[in-house]
C-alpha cells in the first residue's frame, strides 16, 4: 500500500535530504510532500491525507511538538503516523514525543536507521490497542 | 570545562561533521579570524543553559557541504541561498549534538532558528571555542554565553 508522506523541515536543503532517503529506501511511496514549519504541515494535511510525518522540531512558526499535540487532539488526522527527525538530545523532551505516539531518528542519521523506524512505527500501528492515539483513526488507508 | 568534556565535545563535533556531511576531521586547528571565514552562523538556545553556538567555515568547505548534503545537478552551480542552508543545517545539528554534550541529557533546550552573520572573531568570553581542520578544509564552533 502506498504511503503518503509528508516532510517537514524549516531548513529546504534538510527536507530534500530526508525526502531523498525516503525515495531510496524500500518504502512503497504515493504522494511525497514538503512543509516548512508545523503551521504549513497542518495545513498541508488538511489538503492531502497523510499516512507519515517525518518531523522536525525547531522550527519557526509552530515547532515540531506543538504541531505534533495539534495533531493529536484533530480527530481527522490524528491516525497519522509521525517520526520526529531532529537533533533533540534531552530524554525528557523525547519521552514526551514518545508519550504522543511519536517514534524518533536522531540527527546526523542513516537513511537504513530512518527506514528501521518506520518500519517499526507502521508495525506498532498495525498492533495498536483499540483507544491509543495510533488505533484512533484508519491505520495506513490508500489515499482516496 | 573539564580537559575530559573537551575530548568529548570534539569527538561530538567530529562524529556530527562525519556523520552528517561526511567530511573528514584530520585533528585540531588555529581558530578562524574574522578575515579567515566565508561563512558564519549563529544559532541561539535557551533552556537548561542560554548563550549562542557559533560555526564558521572557511572558503571551500561550504562548497563541500552542499556536494556532499545536496549535490547540485551536473553543470550547475550552488547558489548562497544552497550554501547558507548547508551551513545552517550544520550549525543546528551541531548545537543539539553539542550541548547534549555538554550538559548531559537530561538538559532541555529550545533552539532558534540559525542566521547567518557576518564573519567576527569569537570573543574571549566564549565558554567554548575549537578549530577543527578537515580534508575539505577548515571551521570553527564556539559556545557564547547569554
Amino acid at each position: 500500500m502506498k504511503l503518503n508522506i509528508l516532510v517537514v523541515d524549516d531548513n529546504r536543503m534538510m527536507r530534500e535530504m530526508v525526502s531523498r532517503a525516503v525515495r531510496m529506501s524500500a518504502l512503497d511511496v504515493g504522494e511525497l510532500i514538503q512543509a516548512g514549519n508545523g503551521q504549513e504541515a497542518l495545513a498541508a494535511m488538511r489538503a492531502t491525507w497523510i499516512d507519515l510525518v517525518l518531523l522536525d522540531l525547531n522550527m519557526p512558526v509552530m515547532d515540531g511538538e506543538t504541531f505534533l499535540r495539534a495533531l493529536r487532539a484533530d480527530t481527522a488526522l490524528r491516525a497519522a503516523l509521525v517520526v520526529v527527525v531532529s537533533t533533540e538530545s534531552s530524554q525528557p523532551r523525547i519521552a514526551r514525543l514518545a508519550a504522543l505516539g511519536a517514534g524518533f531518528v536522531h540527527k546526523p542519521f542513516r537513511p537504513e536507521e530512518l527506514l528501521a523506524e518506520v518500519e517499526r512505527q507502521i508495525a506498532s500501528q498495525r498492533g495498536a490497542p483499540h483507544g491509543s492515539p495510533q488505533a484512533a483513526g484508519t491505520p495506513m488507508r490508500a489515499a482516496p | 570545562m573539564s580537559p575530559a568534556s573537551t575530548d568529548d565535545a570534539l569527538r561530538t563535533i567530529a562524529g556530527v561533521v562525519g556523520d552528517l556531511a561526511f567530511l573528514t576531521p584530520l585533528g585540531i586547528g588555529p581558530l578562524l579570524a574574522a578575515g579567515e571565514q566565508e561563512l558564519a552562523v549563529h544559532v541561539a538556545f535557551r533552556g537548561s543553559a542560554s548563550g549562542t553556538l557559533v560555526l564558521a567555515l572557511a572558503p571551500g568547505l561550504a562548497r563541500a557541504l552542499v556536494d556532499n548534503l545536496a549535490p547540485p545537478e551536473p553543470g550547475c552551480t550552488p547558489t548562497g541561498e544552497d550554501l547558507a542552508d548547508a551551513a545552517k543545517e550544520l550549525a543546528n545539528v551541531l548545537a543539539g549534538n553539542l550541548l547534549a554534550t555538554l550538559h548531559g541529557e537530561q538538559a532541555e533546550f529550545q533552539l532558534g532558528s540559525p542566521e547567518l552573520v557576518p564573519p567576527a572573531e569569537l570573543p574571549a568570553s566564549a565558554t567554548f571555542a575549537i578549530g577543527l581542520i578537515l580534508a575539505e578544509g577548515a571551521m570553527m564552533a564556539g559556545i557564547l554565553p547569554a
